[in-house]
């Protein structure tokens, strides 16, 4: 099994989860790694992905694994991002033994909403304010008055779509210019871990 | 081109408009000859054609040139450019059609032609030839309607006839960039298979071009084995209609059909060999990690070798996983070929007419033996639904060749049950559609079936077939008589077109975008009867300038044959003399069937 983790950017940004999939099944035949099939009248590729990104959001930090007996996960990266096309390339590979179970990693997840002109600070006061987000905002703050960082709730005990938020940001009259999903978190005693490091320690 | 999250939220599929798929071009040397390639229909049906590719590849393997794509856009991004004062732009560099030196359309059907207008008007260029200056890109028409695209010939520049892969290649290299217009249409204009519409003169009363000495001779390749096909086709990143590989296993077709246009102007039958087709096919799986390959012509089973091929593509360690799909299967000559298919579950013929009187008269040249003795195969192959296509208002055409349709139906049904010893019916779709005169086919001079003829005919085979339990379906009528004008158009028609793209006409090839009303609107001038109705043998025709291969002199001896109801053979059973011999073309000599 190998546990892989890549991007969702350029025009994969707006190309859907089963998209992307059958684009990275593709690639995984020109790049000769054999995966294993199911059983059954109509067999299919055994890969597993993280809880989909939504449309127009790209994303650093997207995971998945595969079953198959292929082991050497230098080669992989290698022979993987060279059949490719751009926006969906492995940074990390990992061989593992146990299945992650990504829904119960995931906690939260961080994204940047990045807008054509510089927003006003009341902007962020209003999302804090929104009673519909209560408790599923872990941190919110603006970058350079045009980028919002915040960390939101993403999983199954609670869940906020970014979208939400893009909207109250459209309501306001900002453009937004793109959303990049940053990381994604598991809640460990209080704190923020990225699961990138619980999955590729 | 900046387009943000907040823009492209809104639109239906973005991806469509962003390009980024594997094997598409990155590299775009501004010294270099900028080509677009333009599918005037949504990216989706655009990149289902095999035709764009074969070309995309060439131009991107010449030193001298690159070429990217465009498609029509849907009216939500068409809106979106508008809003935010862009252009029309590729899906490689995102730079607008208007930059570019050579624009090549593609038409593969009539109802295209709106969409055409549509997608110069987006990009801000001029929709007349005359109107463009230097400063725009060379406009080029091609596919299989380009053997008749007098109707929007004063929108294009230069019309392509025939065959692309060659003459596209000469293209390039006589081009230089900057050069005039007018010096370049020189240039090429005695190439085989060019023709400059600005060049000719219309004669505004007889319906005909007049200064034509000498026709214009459709460019054909001889040999497909030496001919440029595709080997890293670009796979798209969205679902397309047609979403696989695919190999052309031949181009032509020896059946004869009268009323099959691409019968005749695919002319002669050019067969790649076995082993180009395997080197060709792993190629492409290798290329793309597709796991479908389709072995397309227009009629797969008449290729000589078709048991060697597959025997020979199955043994291909590369290709196990690949599924094979054979289009285009004819009722006669299927011999086993569904069970490569092996997860289809239905199959689709086309008998195209109800009684044998009929299938002679059109020469489709299978019985009703033919039909039964495949469906038994079929069936007992499990195989319990079928399509099948028929055409209404083929000359000659009554009433009993529509109640043929409905007792050829029933004959299936109890094939069926005999061959399976089951108790319940298969389940049999009919559809019907209109038959459409097309130029270069026996049947170009006759008439197309009145609306009241027509509903009779429909109303009468849907209550018979309900009786039977047989589904039916029927294409709409207006829509194939906007097609007829158009296919038998001359220049006449521009004013016509053009008046029906500010209507509001596009997207006619779609039923939920086809407005009648907009089109009478803008044919309120026009004597559509001119179009219409049976046209004299004697008379002069618009597209009579153009020379397919096939002498007209044989089109008419066919016509007449049909009358008597007379069949001809397959030209693999015996050459009919069509003229292809003396065009140069082919060699009389072809493979039997086996």
């Amino acid at each position: 099994m190998l546990l892989i983790k890549f991007n969702k950017s350029g025009v994969f940004t707006y190309n859907s989860y089963l998209n992307c999939r059958d684009v990275i099944n593709q690639t995984l035949k020109r790049a000769k790694i054999n995966i294993s099939y199911s059983q059954g009248f109509n067999p299919h590729e055994l890969l597993y992905f993280s809880p989909p990104t939504s449309l127009g959001i790209q994303s650093q930090c997207e995971y998945m694994y595969i079953i198959t007996d292929y082991t050497d996960t230098q080669n992989f990266k290698i022979s993987y991002n060279k059949n490719v096309p751009s926006g969906l390339e492995v940074s990390l590979v990992k061989l593992i033994e146990q299945k992650p179970n990504f829904y119960d990693l995931i906690d939260y997840a961080q994204y940047e909403f990045v807008t054509t002109t510089k927003f006003d600070a009341q902007l962020l006061e209003v999302i804090k304010g929104q009673s519909e987000f209560s408790n599923k905002i872990y941190s919110i703050q603006t970058k350079d008055n045009n980028i919002l960082q915040c960390t939101i709730a993403c999983g199954q005990k609670a869940n906020l779509k970014p979208s939400k938020i893009a909207d109250i940001i459209h309501q306001y009259g900002y453009e937004i210019k793109s959303i990049n999903k940053i990381a994604l978190y598991k809640k460990v005693n209080d704190y923020l871990v990225d699961i990138e490091s619980l999955l590729f320690n | 081109m900046e387009l943000t999250y907040t823009d492209l939220i809104k639109i239906e599929k973005p991806a469509r408009y962003l390009g980024g798929e594997y094997n598409s071009i990155t590299n775009f040397n501004e010294n270099k000859i900028k080509n677009c390639f333009c599918f005037p229909d949504l990216y989706e049906v655009g990149m289902s054609h095999t035709g764009i590719k074969i070309l995309y590849e060439l131009i991107n393997s010449l030193d001298c040139s690159f070429c990217e794509r465009c498609f029509a856009p849907q009216v939500d991004f068409a809106n979106l450019l508008k809003e935010k004062g862009l252009q029309l732009f590729s899906l490689e560099s995102h730079t607008p059609l208007k930059l570019f030196d050579f624009l090549h359309f593609t038409f593969q059907y009539e109802m295209s032609y709106t969409n055409f207008l549509y997608m110069l008007d987006l990009s801000d260029i001029p929709l007349r030839s005359k109107d463009r200056d230097d400063t725009f890109p060379i406009i080029i028409g091609g596919g299989p309607c380009a053997v008749n695209l007098e109707p929007i010939a004063d929108f294009l520049d230069i019309i392509i006839v025939g065959d692309g892969e060659q003459i596209n290649v000469e293209l390039q290299n006589l081009y230089k960039k900057g050069m005039p217009k007018k010096e370049y249409f020189e240039l090429i204009k005695n190439l085989d298979g060019i023709y400059i519409p600005s060049f000719y003169k219309t004669n505004k009363q007889k319906f005909t071009i007049v200064n034509t000495t000498e026709k214009i001779k459709k460019a054909l390749v001889k040999n497909l084995d030496n001919t440029y096909f595709m080997k890293k086709p670009i796979v798209p990143n969205i679902d397309v209609v047609h979403n696989r590989g695919a190999v052309e296993i031949f181009r032509g077709c020896t059946r004869g059909c009268r009323f099959c246009q691409a019968g005749y102007i695919y002319r002669p039958v050019r067969e790649r060999s076995v082993e180009n087709i395997c080197a060709l096919s792993k190629q492409i799986i290798q290329n793309t990690g597709y796991d479908e390959l389709s072995l397309f012509s227009l009629s797969t089973s008449d290729y000589s070798q078709l048991s060697q091929l597959i025997t020979k593509l199955k043994e291909e360690p590369l290709l196990t996983r690949t599924k094979l799909s054979l289009p285009s299967l004819r009722l006669d000559s299927f011999k086993g070929a569904y069970s490569f298919e092996s997860r289809k579950s239905s199959l689709t013929f086309a008998p195209e007419a109800g009684t044998q009187r009929l299938r002679d008269v059109i020469n489709k040249n299978i019985t009703e033996q033919n039909i039964l003795g495949s469906l038994e195969q079929a069936f007992q192959a499990n195989y319990d639904k079928i399509k099948l296509y028929f055409m209404l208002g083929l000359p000659t055409e009554t009433l009993d060749d529509v109640v043929g349709i409905a007792e050829l139906c029933k004959k299936i049904q109890e094939v069926y049950k005999k061959a399976t010893s089951k108790n319940k019916l298969p389940k049999i779709t009919v559809s019907t559609s209109i038959f459409v005169p097309k130029p270069f086919t026996p049947f170009q001079y006759e008439k197309f079936a009145d609306k009241a003829d027509i509903d009779e005919k429909i109303k009468m085979l849907s209550s018979l077939l309900k009786g039977i339990k047989v589904t039916y379906n029927y294409h709409d009528y207006n829509t194939s008589l906007i097609e007829t004008i158009l296919a038998r158009g001359d220049r006449d028609l521009s004013d016509v077109i053009e008046r029906a793209y500010h209507n509001g006409c596009i997207f006619d090839g779609w039923t939920e975008y086809f407005d009648f009303e907009k089109w009478k609107d803008a044919l309120s001038k026009t004597d559509i009867a001119k179009y219409t109705g049976e046209i004299d043998e004697n008379e002069m025709l618009p597209w009579d300038h153009i020379d397919i291969g096939v002498s007209k002199d044989y089109l008419i001896s066919e016509r007449h044959k049909s009358r008597n109801e007379c069949t001809t053979k397959d030209c693999r059973q015996g050459c009919a003399n069509c003229g292809l011999i003396k065009f140069g073309g082919c060699s009389g000599v072809i493979n039997k069937i086996q």
